[in-house]
């Protein structure tokens, strides 16, 4: 196929349907809140909101894939980029950058600019060891595995726990080979 | 008038997830289709071993006389294919569309599971209509 | 590049300046988290009632919030008192903010006195769902009854709100009804209704209203917010905020110690 040039993430943005980032908040806070009550431990409930992120990311790769025309990224440190300029943008209308490379480039950090997810939101002394946005970390993590890159994704900094930002550290585990589809079993 | 004969998507073990028919000849019923995909699946990472560079992405057109067979694979492994009249023009662009009904309509279906055969209203919906615009937009031209 | 992100840091959520409401993101994140909400709940339920009535919690959350938000900056902090204000209220304010636009139509129930309905051609939280046949006539519009619930009973309409899909004839896909009953006899009394109550009442009458309700009640006022709470035998008025509008709480609590 003729390939198609990839399109910028505003670009993406402004051509997609929108909704008022609002229900979108409230609707996540609504997310929190049943998992706080459902499973009382905060650590659970970071589990389970890596984990439902995790969910996500593997469904919306391909919506971001088919409207972003990206192709194949060269290595990592592209995939960084598309993710924080691209990714983001397209999904939740906010930029983010890519910083603290490390020396063999498998491991970066992602500092959002702004967060919609945490609008109205202020962490109670019950809640301190939540991780509110764990989600985001989620969705990187099964978005970049469906496109055979292990990875691990953590917090680093937390405005919700006192930080400066929000930044997301992303470990590059493995990158796994395509597989040959051929099994012995058929 | 060129015509779309049926439409496959597969999964990426290999397992056809969706079939339809537009009226060929040649309907096959269920086993014959999931023989057909899991072949296609295997002749098409075949091609990939053939190529002679790197970094090939596997057939995107098959010609025989009767047909054609325009394929495109997402970069994460699942595929779809048609199979049309030969010299039926914009099918990749066809298949662009599919690929992103596939993402609205079964992606984002709380009631679907990855991996697992498609029944979803919605997507069956907007796909006849898709597949009836470009028939249409053929007729046109 | 450390630190140079806009979002600029408040040591209090309250500090914050309330968003205007503006901010966008695709309606494919949304749809994604809605899904998962969907899948979530799923797994915490034995059938479709219990899913309906978690994801009707999960909404109602929302809407508790919404009509919070939507008082305090669309409507300078005035409520609807009235009951077809209230309705009108969700069918257009919280529709067009939540959902982008005003609801297809709100109408009244033509069987039953309180029975109200806002039908939507197409939910917004529907738009990508397709309900498997085993799963009959389940709607995940539960989620939006939730909401308007949530609106309601915060502003003191308490209501059963429930979402059915109706066939329309020539359409190929049902709409969705959003159906709202409100029950009379647990209609909590708003704010006014309850000062002004008090001019007619003793403390019992009041007291007994609450005390059937359970509930504390809290009402928004230009700059400040009172609340009324029911413990048996007194009602209290608390009030937040309280340096601007002191004079007008020190009035109300007056006005609720008189003659108890």
């Amino acid at each position: 196929m003729a390939p198609v040039a990839p399109r910028s993430g505003d670009a993406i943005f402004a051509s997609v349907e929108r909704v008022n980032a609002e229900l979108f908040t409230l609707t996540y806070g609504a997310i929190v809140r049943q998992l706080l009550t459902d499973l009382e431990e905060v650590e659970e409930v970071n589990k389970q909101l890596d984990q439902m992120g995790y969910n996500i990311g593997i469904r919306l790769i391909d919506e971001f894939l088919a409207k972003s025309n990206v192709a194949r990224c060269v290595d990592f440190k592209e995939t960084a980029e598309v993710i924080a300029k691209v990714g983001f943008k397209m999904f939740l209308g906010v930029t983010a950058s890519v910083s603290n490379w490390d020396a063999d480039g498998t491991c970066c950090s992602i500092v959002l600019e702004d967060n919609p997810l945490v609008d109205f939101v202020e962490l109670p002394d019950t809640c301190q060891g939540l991780y509110y946005c764990n989600v985001l970390s989620g969705v990187i993590r099964g978005a970049l595995e469906m496109v055979s890159m292990k990875t691990e994704v953590t917090w680093v900094r937390d405005m919700l726990r006192g930080d400066d930002a929000f930044e997301l550290q992303v470990k590059l585990l493995k990158q796994v080979p395509e597989e040959y589809p051929y099994k012995d079993d058929e | 008038m060129a015509a779309i004969y049926s439409l496959y998507i597969i999964n990426k073990s290999g397992g056809l997830i969706f079939y339809k028919d537009y009226g060929s000849a040649g309907r096959m019923d269920t086993n014959d289709s999931l023989r057909v995909a899991s072949l296609w699946h295997s002749m098409h990472a075949i091609s990939q071993q053939l190529s002679p560079v790197a970094g090939c992405s596997g057939i995107e057109l098959l010609e025989a006389d009767t047909f054609d067979l325009h394929c495109f694979q997402s970069l994460t492994g699942t595929k779809f294919f048609v199979v049309c009249e030969p010299g039926t023009q914009h099918m990749e662009a066809l298949l662009k569309v599919i690929y992103e009904l596939y993402t609205d309509y079964v992606l984002k279906n709380p009631f679907y599971e990855m991996e697992m055969p498609i029944r979803c209203e919605l997507f069956d919906i907007n796909l006849s209509l898709t597949v009836q615009k470009e028939r249409v937009a053929l007729l046109g031209r | 590049m450390i630190g140079v992100g806009k979002i600029k840091q408040y040591s209090n959520v309250l500090d914050k300046p309330l968003s205007k409401g503006k901010q966008e993101v695709s309606l494919s994140a949304f749809a994604f988290l809605f899904s998962e909400l969907v899948q979530y709940n799923q797994t915490q339920v034995d059938n479709i009632a219990e899913l309906e009535r978690r994801l009707e919690d999960a909404g109602y959350a929302v809407g508790a919030r919404v009509l919070e938000l939507l008082c305090h900056r669309d409507k300078g902090n005035r409520r609807e008192t009235r009951l077809l204000g209230i309705l009108s209220f969700v069918h257009s304010t919280v529709w067009k903010v939540l959902f982008g636009k005003v609801a297809d139509s709100l109408e009244k129930g033509t069987e039953h006195e309180d029975e109200y309905m806002i039908s939507e051609k197409e939910l917004l939280v529907n738009r990508f769902i397709s309900i498997p046949k085993d799963m009959g006539t389940f709607n995940c519009g539960a989620f939006v009854a939730g909401i308007v619930r949530g609106v309601l009973d915060s502003a003191g309409f308490p209501a059963v709100v429930t979402a059915h899909f109706v066939p329309m004839e020539g359409q190929q896909r049902p709409r969705t009804t959003i159906l709202i009953k409100f029950a009379e006899e647990f209609r909590l009394p708003s704010y006014e209704d309850s000062v002004h109550m008090t001019t007619l009442h003793r403390r019992n009458a009041l007291g007994d209203i609450f005390e059937a309700n359970n509930c504390s009640y809290q009402s928004t006022t230009k700059r400040s917010k009172v609340r009324l709470i029911y413990v048996p035998g007194l009602i209290t008025c608390n009030v937040y905020d309280a340096q601007q509008e002191h004079d007008e709480c020190v009035n109300a609590l007056q006005q609720h110690g008189e003659g108890w």
